[in-house]
């Protein structure tokens, strides 16, 4: 009815599904992280502002415009 | 939610989604293995099965996912039409056998990609007011029942013979549990993607 099995075609679906399975989960964890470590970072700066300190950026920025009005 | 038509980039996208869809479908199952795995090894009567629970599930997860990602009116069809383009011309260019069954890369195939495109742009448009993850459940099914039927009735006659009536409660069960399935699976996927997405727009 459906033509004879191919086992060996098969085996290589299977083959070729786990192999893109795996490049899309390495895919997913490097988004993941590249994701937790920006929202760590924004979390940082937030957290030091709070405190009234001012991050890194925020007084090379104050710098040059008071450089500037100078 | 308003939804314009969908033109420009947004377009570009969508095709773009369905033709690498097409590649990967084209890579992943190669020919030979989706009846074998069908009927020898799950023993679901035919023909097609392989179209309930492969084809058209992958198919389904491809236009929902440019269609969550790039919400437009016209995005489904799109992807589909570049998806059905996209596998004839791959199979054209490389010689690449195909199940002759399934009538892949022909006029047929074409009509068939293009009514489920169709049919994800309705029930997207009539859905749209209610929440994405009902609207994945609810398009799925109905589109994976659409091809099939299609199959059924155009296709398999001409390339295999009519399926049997005995035979149809299990496979349009299968049909609907496949496309449920994949619309839960597109929904779960374009989460992460749309809110990554949100965060560059912030940014």
């Amino acid at each position: 009815m459906c033509g004879p099995a191919d086992f060996a075609a098969l085996d290589l679906c299977l083959v070729r599904l786990t192999a893109l399975s795996t490049v899309g989960l390495a895919t997913y964890s490097v988004c993941k992280t590249a994701a937790l470590h920006r929202r760590l970072r924004s979390g940082r700066k937030g957290k030091m502002e709070k405190a009234g300190l001012k991050s890194p950026e925020t007084s090379l920025v104050e710098t040059r415009h008071g450089c500037a009005d100078a | 939610m308003k939804r314009g038509a969908i033109h420009g980039g947004a377009a570009g996208a969508c095709a773009a989604i369905g033709a690498a869809g097409a590649l990967v479908f084209l890579f992943a199952f190669p020919k030979g293995s989706i009846t074998t795995l069908m009927h020898d090894v799950l023993n679901l009567p035919g023909p097609g099965a392989g179209i309930a629970l492969i084809f058209g599930p992958f198919l389904i997860l491809v236009v929902l996912l440019s269609s969550i990602l790039f919400p437009g009116i016209g995005a489904a069809v799109i992807t589909t039409l570049a998806f059905g383009v996209a596998y004839g011309l791959t199979v054209w260019m490389f010689e690449m056998p195909t199940n002759p069954k399934g009538a892949f890369g022909s006029a047929l195939f074409m009509i068939a990609v293009a009514l489920l495109g169709v049919t994800a742009e309705v029930v997207n448009f009539l859905g749209r007011g209610i929440k994405d993850v009902w609207r994945c459940v609810l398009a799925g099914p109905v589109a994976n029942v659409v091809l099939c039927a299609f199959y059924w009735v155009a296709i398999f006659p001409r390339t295999a013979r009519w399926v049997e009536l005995g035979d149809l409660p299990v496979l349009f069960g299968v049909c609907l549990v496949g496309g449920v399935v994949s619309g839960c699976v597109a929904f779960g996927l374009t989460r992460p993607l749309c809110r990554a997405r949100t965060i560059e727009q912030k940014e």
